[in-house]
């Protein structure tokens, strides 16, 4: 019975000059799990994504990944270990196509090495499992078209593909619908909800509490930098500390979508 | 014959150039509008070990390469700091202070430069006009060969990404400091290398060999062409290195025509003639592989 | 000793400042590195020698190399800088800008010939002399005109309408764009002033040095990159103070040292160090780093 957590948050602090982003926030996420981070706007949740990623380096507390510290190693590090995420706006590299996009995601093992690089050994491979994963998201027929024709909607699968390339055990998606349409949005879901049964740990930023209530087992709330509320949807969406973090922003409570 | 071996060989030297800036502006994407120097510091390396201390072609050779490439190594770590224009005008001052240092330090000759250079050898023979074509153009065909290889490897892959956006390739695990650094080191070797011939051919060399005049002239053979295109980077340099021969007729207009060229390509073929994305490229592939449209033909 | 060479080294850096701020406004509007700006500075001192033979007034030779010069700046702009721009890439305009600059040096060369011409002008200013100081009638005009157009220009960024519109602009064309700015006069304008400015500083450096010939923008153009970079792209008062700096430091080594390396390579060789230091040049201005 795994009961350890693979992701392990201990007293991280961010602060930026003289703005603290982040407080003292600690959590721990199951494997298997779908995370949802929820929070006002500017609470700080795509800040705490950035720690984890290795984007930032915390100014205080560490991040244990699978037991292992990775907080301080650069992002390269930290992604080749098994944590991938999603960008919010979503940066792919717009004059390289949808295949290669992800071929280069999945590679990263390989642009490491001394002297792989040089080489095209592995180029079958890769490209195979690029393909999968744009099977797996619904992107094989864009296959060849460059990055930088996609619409909205097929620019987030393709993040998606690029993560899911590098076999990571834990996803961050960033605010993954944002923009998105209905039924798009619905497909997303599905689509996150089959990766799990893959065994894949999802932690996701959300900024519709109704997205993140309908996904997740595991809310963390975030306000102002801090930690505020964390469990189960239902409970921690009637939080009174959560409902008063809310009142007067423009989101709305409520299973809504 | 001689004259024709002399244009190949020099015609040689420009393409070796060519190829070796495009690796950093083409594939890599980092504006370099100094690689002269580069070209200036091979010659240099070369030329002092051969009339100094008797060092042969060969090893010397070996050396240039070497130095060229190191020193393209600080330029690579300094192009993490900046980005573009500045780095672009970074290295504009580079041509200029190493320019200025062959030139005022006694050392390199100083203003009167280095002459007595010894041609190549193997054994006792010594390499005459027509060997020195061969040499400059069995360089050219492996750096091409080598040039394709990369680009088909998971280098170049890297270099790709790096060039149209170098945050996405960080975030995708791309290593992009190692990555730029390599781009250098291999694009300032292959000059350094294009030094050494060029100093074992003239047999004598100064500064003003390497200003930034020769700069512009090489990227304009890789911008013109086309970045990233092997052929397109061709193509511009053997017409930009042929031209001052072969618009012998024009010569007072020469460097009109050549302005007016580069502001005409820019305006109208802003990636190059054979570059991604031209209008002439496409039509050529049309032309020349009736195959269906989706083919990615780099 | 040391005032003489302070007001040489003011002297010369505030020529440099004319052609400074004229690469420094087209950048920091449209933030291309325009090479091509040397070659206004060029054909203002052509102009201003052409007018001034014909004419014998410095204020007609002025005008008329300022005319020449915005209807060039306004051209280039309209007919290669804005349509290339829509490309991203920055190496293709910077590539254009030189192949025009090669274009206009060597036209100059074919139409006024490859001699040096002289341009004997006679300002309305005496030689001053203060102390140990000396003040020819030449320093003097540079120094006054400069610091009307200075004065002029500052004017304009900050009282006039059309001067916060620039701003607006060069700090983010698309949200000036939304306000109902019309950026592409705005880019126009600083085009103009910028190439005006390149053409005076022209005029005043020929009858300095009593000396028009062809190449005679080529150390500008590449000294101005190291000086534009220093003072921070984009940044007018930079680009003074960069000037200055340079100015002061050539007269200094020169009268106290003597010339051991040419100049430019010290203003680059300084401009080098200070970016391994302080990457975003000594004042920054926004929208260098990406």
């Amino acid at each position: 019975m795994l009961d350890e957590a693979i992701l392990h948050l201990d007293n991280i602090t961010m602060k930026f000059g003289g703005l603290t982003a982040l407080e003292n926030v600690s959590f721990r996420v199951k494997p298997g799990q779908i995370c949802g981070l929820i929070g006002p706007n500017g609470a700080g949740k795509t800040t705490l994504f950035n720690v984890i990623c290795g984007v930032y380096r915390p100014t205080g507390g560490t991040v244990r990944f699978k037991g292992e510290t990775v907080s301080g190693l650069p992002v390269h590090r930290i992604a080749r270990r098994g944590i991938a995420r999603t960008f919010q706006v979503v940066k792919p590299i717009p004059r390289l196509t949808v295949l290669e996009n992800v071929l280069i995601a999945g590679a990263s093992d390989l642009l490491a090495g001394t002297w792989l690089p040089f080489t095209t050994r592995g180029q079958r491979e890769v490209r195979d499992r690029a393909m999968a994963a744009l099977v797996r998201v619904g992107l094989a027929g864009e296959a060849h078209l460059p990055a930088g024709q996609l619409n909205l909607g097929y620019l987030r699968r393709l993040e998606l593909a690029r993560a899911l390339i590098m076999n990571p055990s834990l996803l961050l998606l960033d605010e993954p619908v944002a923009g998105l349409g209905y039924d798009a949005v619905e497909d997303f879901l599905a689509l996150v909800k089959e990766l799990r049964r893959d065994g894949l740990t999802v932690l996701l930023v959300e900024h519709n509490t109704g997205v993140a209530e309908a996904l997740c087992d595991y809310m963390l709330v975030l306000d102002h930098g801090r930690l505020i509320a964390d469990g189960e949807p239902g409970r921690v969406l009637t939080d009174p500390a959560v409902v008063e973090a809310y009142l007067g922003k423009d989101d709305s409570l409520g299973p809504s979508a | 014959m001689n004259y024709w071996a002399v244009l190949a060989t020099t015609v040689g030297i420009w393409v070796l150039l060519a190829l070796s800036l495009n690796i950093i502006t083409g594939e890599a994407g980092q504006p370099n509008i100094g690689h002269a120097a580069f070209f200036g510091i091979g010659a240099y390396t070369s030329a002092v070990l051969n009339t100094r201390y008797g060092v042969d072609f060969w090893p010397a050779l070996i050396i240039a390469v070497l130095v060229g490439a190191l020193v393209g190594a600080l330029l690579g770590l300094i192009s993490m700091r900046l980005r573009n224009d500045f780095l672009a005008i970074t290295t504009i001052g580079l041509n200029f202070v190493t320019v200025a240092v062959f030139q005022t330090v006694p050392y390199f000759g100083g203003a009167m430069g280095i002459g007595g250079i010894r041609p190549p050898r193997i054994g006792g023979f010594t390499f005459g006009p027509l060997e020195l074509a061969l040499l400059s153009w069995v360089a050219v065909l492996l750096v091409v060969l080598l040039n394709y290889h990369l680009q088909r490897a998971w280098f170049g892959y890297a270099l790709r990404a790096i060039r149209d956006d170098e945050a996405a390739a960080a975030a995708m695990g791309i290593d992009v400091r190692r990555y730029k650094v390599l781009a250098f080191v291999i694009g300032t070797g292959i000059a350094g290398l294009a030094g050494s011939i060029y100093a074992h051919f003239m047999t004598f060399i100064s500064a003003s060999d390497f200003g930034f005049n020769i700069s512009v002239t090489i990227l304009a053979m890789v911008v013109l062409g086309g970045r990233g295109s092997i052929p397109g980077v061709l193509l511009g340099g053997i017409v930009l290195g042929m031209a001052p021969e072969v618009f012998r007729f024009i010569s007072d207009y020469r460097l009109l025509v050549f302005g007016a060229i580069l502001v005409l390509v820019m305006r109208f073929f802003p990636s190059g003639l054979l570059g991604q994305g031209s209008r002439l490229r496409e039509w050529l592939v049309g032309v020349f592989r009736r195959e269906g449209a989706g083919v990615h033909v780099r | 000793m040391f005032l003489q060479q302070a007001v040489n080294g003011i002297t010369i850096g505030s020529l440099y400042s004319l052609v400074a701020l004229g690469l420094t406004m087209v950048y920091g509007i449209m933030r291309v590195l325009d090479i091509a700006n040397a070659g206004a500075y060029t054909l203002g001192a052509y102009l201003g020698v052409w007018a001034y033979t014909r004419t014998h007034s410095i204020i007609v030779a002025l005008l008329v190399g300022a005319g020449g010069a915005a209807v060039t700046g306004y051209w280039f702009q309209r007919v290669i800088y804005t349509p290339i721009k829509k490309v991203a890439d920055p190496i293709v305009p910077l590539v254009a800008s030189i192949g025009l600059f090669i274009v206009m040096e060597d036209l100059f060369r074919l139409i006024f010939g490859p001699y040096t011409i002289t341009f004997p002008a006679h300002l309305p200013f005496n030689r001053l002399t203060l102390g140990s100081v000396v003040i020819t009638g030449t320093q003097a005009a540079i120094l006054i005109i400069s610091a009307l157009l200075f004065l002029l220009l500052w004017l304009l960024l900050n009282r006039t309408k059309i001067g916060l519109a620039w701003q607006a602009t060069a700090q983010d064309t698309e949200t000036a764009m939304a306000m109902g700015i019309n950026t592409r006069s705005v880019v126009a304008f600083a085009f103009i002033l910028g190439y005006i400015f390149a053409a005076l500083a022209g005029i005043l450096v020929a009858i300095h040095y009593n000396a028009v010939f062809p190449t005679m923008g080529d150390i500008p153009s590449y000294k101005m990159l190291a000086i534009v970079v220093l003072g921070g792209l984009g940044n007018p008062l930079g680009a003074i103070v960069a000037s200055m700096i340079v100015g002061l430091a050539e007269a200094f080594v020169a009268g106290y040292i003597g010339t051991f390396l040419p100049t430019d390579a010290i203003a680059f060789l300084a401009l080098i160090i200070l970016l391994l230091v302080r990457p975003q040049g000594l004042f920054a201005s926004g929208g260098e780093t990406r």
